[in-house]
């Protein structure tokens, strides 16, 4: 059974490409690439692919950060937020900022109305070398658009597929890795224990891992088992 | 002037809320900071009627928090805060007295006509909060140029190169014999690039001009929320008074009666000043539907030219130059490719280019045809969804004015038949399907049928001067 955590919200960690954990070599370069391209601001459009729990609204949310630490607006629409009243029109206006990031966008593609938003938003950013990042979890060729001027536009976009990192061995390296980029050993032990019992989420577990490092160094104490199993219990009840 | 306040706000801001909120909400905001007030501007009215209704409280507080003895009052407005700048304009001043802030927007306000979270609305002169920005823009409005734009990163061809020999003659003579200079073509083939190029060159020549570009659609937009808000003397003075304006997608002014008459008196204003009007269109000023005659006859008094999709000799020469541009090497069966599977644009070719660089880099593989192949799949695989077999037969039926039910007929009267044979190669050029799907697909016919169409077509195009222009003109229609 997994353990809950209290409050998602108080797990938060600054989103940032350094608090993400890339699952493999290939995709770690396409994003350092992703960077660069955002740096440099050429106007471009990427469309980040993935499964669910891939981690492509963290990298969404990272941009967005990269950008403000240029001193340059953003915007991050969550197309799949049931709290957002969407409507097409949303999209108007939103490419005078410098990087305009739209998640699970494939919520609204196949919707004539938004089609057709999307189409002009392109175009617009486009022209003023605005960049765009959109998300979602299907290939660009399997949109159910019939909008020729929008397969269009996908046409130049450019896919970075962010593949899911779920495997539990592969999962524990990936949180020994970081660990060690924190500053302290995270022992094989607690990595089995941390997948098996809590997440087998990776953008999840680096934020206990967040938590377990803080501890560590409140405490003064080692990342052990135990000690890990007294921090998890205790955020539990807090 | 840069703001100290926001920054720190922010930060307050940022701790209370969740990512999604502050990045959706909070993070597009600009802020302005000047004599007791914090004018913070939402892009888009979406956005400002979120922050109005949900935020503005805790956006206070948090504000009152950082300066609790000396607190701003904040002001949360829509746009660049245009409407105050176009006030501003007087095209009387020298121009480097006007105003330094970006260019008019009146863009999708609120219904309600007080555009400030707060009571007042006073048009007041401020500095962007980026000082980078603002001295790129010493004229005093915001020109919208994109400056990676450029006559030297633009690549000449057959197709272009009569527009872009008249694009640098505007720019050396602006407001002179070509004016309005029109540029019509299909989407991806460097109109827009021209566009900026020469609004770039005008700049870098003079950087005080006052020159302008904007979609139609925002010019459109402007004008709406002019109206709405009793500004439309001010936008008329902007736009009137500016040395270059450069408008793209004129086609979006179809149908819009209104934002046609504004344009009409602003162009020939601009004109008798000797002032430049670029214009871009899809298609030819005559041929542009829901436009007046009026607009259509002054579109013609300067120079139009157009700019065709490449040949494959000019896209294979542009994917070699691009490649260059991106610092690798890409050999000449790889450039052979890209260039026979995608024919559509400039736009296309480029972003393919990029896939397959970035793809090599990613796996560390040299760049081949093999490697291009997966890099592009889903590439090919979107287009081949945009040409199909039902598509290439009407568009062929549309274009020799017969039906498709005749394509798929038994007919063999040369009326017929012969459009059957080309829509049947174009079939076998362009898409995937093999000779039997493809006789399939026209009434049931034998392959050896569509091989000896595909023979013919393609002996008649080389002898034959007007079937190889139906054949190329077809091959554009479908392809873009």
């Amino acid at each position: 059974m997994f353990i809950q955590l209290p409050l998602k919200m108080g797990l938060r960690e600054a989103v940032s490409f350094d608090t993400f954990v890339s699952p493999d070599p290939q995709t770690e370069m396409a994003l350092a690439r992703f960077q660069t391209a955002l740096q440099k601001s050429q106007g471009e459009t990427f469309y980040l692919q993935g499964p669910k729990g891939a981690g492509k609204t963290h990298l969404l949310q990272a941009a967005c950060r990269l950008m403000s630490q240029q001193r340059q607006q953003s915007v991050f629409l969550p197309l799949a937020d049931p709290e957002l009243p969407l409507i097409a029109d949303v999209l108007y206006g939103l490419e005078k900022t410098h990087l305009i990031c739209l998640d699970d966008v494939e919520q609204v593609v196949g919707n004539p109305e938004w089609d057709e938003s999307l189409i002009h938003l392109l175009g617009r950013a486009r022209s003023l070398g605005h960049s765009v990042v959109l998300s979602g979890e299907s290939d660009l060729s399997q949109w159910p658009t019939d909008r020729p001027e929008l397969s269009q536009s996908l046409m130049s976009v450019l896919p970075i597929r962010v593949p899911i990192l779920d495997e539990p061995k592969s999962l524990v390296q990936a949180l020994q890795k970081h660990a060690r980029k924190m500053g302290f050993e995270l022992p094989i032990d607690v990595g089995n224990y941390l997948v098996r019992q809590f997440s087998k989420d990776l953008q999840e577990l680096m934020s206990v891992l967040k938590i377990l490092e803080q501890a560590s160094v409140m405490e003064k104490r080692r990342v052990t088992l135990p000690f890990v199993k007294q921090v998890l219990t205790q955020s539990a009840i807090a | 002037m840069s703001t100290v306040l926001w920054p720190q706000a922010l930060k307050h801001l940022e701790s209370g809320l969740s990512n999604v909120q502050f990045l959706t909400w909070i993070r597009p905001l600009e802020a302005i900071e000047s004599d007791q007030t914090l004018r913070l501007i939402a892009p888009s009215g979406f956005i400002y009627d979120w922050v109005n209704d949900k935020l503005i409280d805790q956006i206070e507080q948090a504000v009152q928090q950082v300066a609790p003895a000396n607190t701003p009052r904040v002001s949360l407005e829509i746009g660049d805060y245009a409407i105050d700048r176009i006030e501003e304009v007087d095209p009387t001043r020298p121009h480097a007295q006007q105003a330094t802030g970006p260019l008019a927007d009146f863009s999708h306000r609120p219904a309600d006509s007080d555009t400030s979270a707060t009571s007042s609305q006073q048009a007041t002169y401020q500095e962007r909060s980026n000082p980078d920005e603002a001295s790129q823009e010493p004229s005093g409005i915001k020109h919208n140029l994109n400056t990676h734009f450029t006559f030297e990163t633009f690549v000449e061809g057959k197709a272009n190169q009569l527009a872009a020999a008249a694009a640098h003659q505007v720019a050396d003579n602006p407001g002179g014999g070509y004016n309005p200079f029109f540029i019509y073509g299909g989407s991806g083939l460097g109109k827009t690039h021209l566009m900026h190029a020469i609004g770039n060159l005008l700049m870098k020549r003079n950087p005080q001009a006052r020159v302008v570009y904007l979609h139609s659609e925002r010019f459109v937009a402007d004008m709406v929320n002019a109206l709405r808000h009793k500004k439309i003397e001010s936008f008329k003075r902007f736009y009137r008074s500016l040395d270059a304006l450069l408008i793209d997608d004129i086609q979006f002014f179809a149908n819009k009666e209104q934002s046609q008459e504004e344009f009409f008196h602003t162009f020939n204003t601009l004109l008798e000043g000797n002032k430049q009007v670029i214009l871009t269109s899809d298609r030819f000023p005559k041929e542009v539907e829901g436009l007046e005659d009026r607009l259509k006859s002054r579109f013609g008094w300067g120079l139009t030219v157009a700019v065709e999709p490449p040949e494959f000799e000019m896209r294979v020469a542009i994917l070699l130059k691009k490649a260059h541009e991106f610092g690798f090497l890409l050999s000449d069966d790889v450039a052979f490719f890209i260039a026979k599977r995608l024919r559509g644009n400039v736009r296309d070719l480029e972003g393919a280019l990029k896939r397959v660089g970035a793809f090599a880099q990613f796996t560390q593989q040299a760049i081949t045809v093999s490697l291009a192949k997966e890099a592009l799949k889903d590439l090919l695989a979107l287009q081949q969804k945009m040409v199909t077999l039902e598509n290439i037969q009407k568009t062929v039926a549309d274009y020799y004015k017969i039906r498709v039910a005749d394509i798929l007929s038994k007919r063999r009267t040369r009326n017929i038949a012969r459009p059957r044979q080309m829509a049947m190669a174009i079939a076998k050029e362009l898409t995937q399907h093999s000779l039997p799907e493809i006789g399939d697909a026209f009434g049931g016919r034998d392959h050896t049928t569509v091989l000896h169409a595909i023979k013919k077509i393609k002996e008649l195009t080389e002898t034959d001067h007007q079937l190889g222009e139906d054949w190329q003109t077809l091959i554009r229609i479908i392809t873009n």
